[in-house]
């Protein structure tokens, strides 16, 4: 055993002193919602091509990814303290951020988690809730406590970087597999990449479980530490890892359907041997990148594989209007999430009432975006139930049944309309025939 | 500020690498496979050179020729390569490893 596993004390059965604080309630409260947030965001970044080319059904997919999830967050030990990865500087003193700041960069996170959600855009969860904590950081300390080069470094180079490494490894990998698997004459078994998709995305799951719910935890842990309920030499406490991973499993069970839609089949039509090819380059950027030192957004890697995977079949389709708004999406997420960071941030000021001000605002905001995400169902996608999911992803033979109904309905329809009486006579009255 | 562009290239050449192996070999296992699938006389050829179920002529039904089993063998060395990948991704994912 290394030395890494000693940074986690798990202490069972110590319970969280008495004089817990409104703030910290809150806080911990809204972190777990964030990690609910987390989890449903995410859950497509895995299991959209599953269940676009039917490897998995969907249900079955948001299961295995949940089980995944919540095995991932009981796996992580380096825990990551510094949850901020160096963005906020941090003064000579200890802490500066205060957990009103973080209440304050969580509100900014999660109603932009919503907002991306509603549109069925994937969005890095990671990004929202930096961008989050250096808006409600500049507001609460000043300009000066963001450090700008490790926001260059940290957020802004691999989001140019990542979707672009991505893309090209699934283009290749694409090309790769359809010329190994080309056969003229003999069936080919491109089949069998189906079977092969559900490990790699079962991969993805994994590590997406091990890197996400540690934010949470971090967040947690750190707010404890902040108001004096726990040491800063003890590590994270058996509870927080427990709800941690419960919050992330039942966030990634429950499902972003929307976004699902979006990476399934929005993109690009994806096929199995697409769908293998474009699941084993994000878990080899991923993990290639988590292993030296740094780590992408899996949100972004795994866009950009799809891209690449569309672009390396031929005669396949991209949707460049939606892989737009995309990426306006992953530019847009850190500053939006900064400036409701920011105005959350100027509310806490006022002390205890401005906390709940912020909080019962927070809340009516994300009830709010939750209700018009029932009213106005995203096209066909009326629910986001687990049952309904079959429904939200199509697969090729029932694009192919849809549009021989819709084209046998317009058929329909226009002889109905040229056997009455009336249309004829029209017909025959306008001048110069039909245009 | 130092920007480590040196670890963005390798980044790069590891994933490439690496998922280009896999993928390579799972495609190659499918493809042996399916190799070892006509050379037992699972298909047969047509005239118009669609292909149909197996006939009593092609190529040899009924037994198999020593190429199957060389074939199948090949097919399931590719997959165990899969398989050892998917164990060692794995392994660097969890961190009680190593």
């Amino acid at each position: 055993m290394s030395s890494r596993v000693c940074h986690r004390t798990v202490r069972l059965g110590h319970l969280p002193a008495v004089d817990i604080t409104l703030i910290v309630v809150l806080v911990i409260a809204l972190a777990l919602f964030f990690d609910f947030t987390n989890g449903f965001h995410d859950t497509a970044n895995a299991m959209a091509t599953p269940i676009a080319t039917g490897a998995m059904k969907p249900k079955v997919a948001v299961t295995v990814a949940a089980v995944l999830n919540l095995i991932g967050a009981f796996l992580s030990t380096a825990v990551a303290t510094s949850i901020s990865h160096g963005l906020i500087n941090e003064g000579p003193g200890g802490v500066a951020i205060t957990p009103e700041m973080i209440f304050a960069g969580l509100i900014g996170a999660v109603v932009w988690n919503m907002i991306t959600w509603l549109r069925g855009l994937p969005s890095s969860s990671s990004h929202a809730l930096f961008g989050g904590l250096i808006g409600a950081a500049i507001v609460g300390a000043g300009f000066g406590s963001v450090n700008y080069a490790a926001l260059l470094t940290v957020v802004i180079i691999p989001a140019f970087l990542s979707p672009v490494i991505a893309a090209l490894v699934s283009f290749l990998s694409t090309r790769i597999a359809y010329r190994v698997t080309r056969r003229p004459v003999f069936p080919n078994e491109r089949g069998g990449f189906r079977f092969g998709q559900v490990f790699t995305s079962s991969m993805v799951s994994l590590a997406h479980g091990t890197n996400d719910a540690q934010k949470t935890m971090g967040v947690i842990t750190l707010t404890l530490i902040a108001s004096g309920v726990q040491s800063s030499d003890q590590g994270v406490q058996f509870w927080v890892i427990v709800a941690c991973a419960l919050a992330i499993a039942l966030g990634t069970y429950t499902g972003g359907w929307r976004i699902i839609r979006t990476l399934g089949s929005g993109l690009t039509e994806i096929r199995a041997t697409q769908g293998f090819a474009a699941e084993a380059s994000t878990a080899a950027t991923i993990l290639a990148s988590s292993h030296l030192g740094f780590a992408l957004s899996t949100t972004q890697v795994s866009s950009g594989s799809i891209i690449g995977a569309g672009l390396g079949r031929r005669g396949s389709k991209i949707q460049w209007s939606t892989a737009g708004k995309i990426v306006i999406a992953w530019f847009i997420t850190l500053p939006a999430s900064a400036a409701v960071g920011a105005i959350a941030s100027g509310i806490a000021r006022f002390g205890v009432l401005g906390l709940v001000v912020d909080a019962v605002v927070g809340a009516a905001v994300i009830l709010g975006l939750y209700l018009w995400s029932l009213r106005k169902p995203h096209e066909q996608a009326a629910a986001i139930e687990v049952d309904v999911a079959a429904n939200a992803v199509f697969t090729r033979k029932e694009l192919r049944d849809m549009q021989r109904k819709k084209r046998a309905a317009e058929v329909a329809a226009r002889r109905a309309e040229l056997s009455r009486e009336r249309t004829l006579r029209r017909m025959a009255g306008r001048r110069g025939g039909r245009r | 500020m130092g920007i480590d562009w040196w670890a963005f290239l390798t980044v790069a050449v590891v994933a490439l690498v690496g998922a280009c192996f896999v993928v390579a070999v799972y495609s190659f296992g499918l493809r042996l496979w399916s190799a070892a699938d006509t050379r037992a006389g699972k298909y047969s050829v047509k005239d118009d050179g669609t292909v149909g179920p197996a006939t009593a002529g092609f190529p040899v039904a009924g037994q198999t020729p020593p190429a199957v089993r060389w074939f199948r063998t090949l097919a399931v060395a590719c997959f165990a390569v899969c398989a050892a990948a998917v164990l060692y991704g794995i392994y660097l994912i969890v961190p009680q490893f190593h």
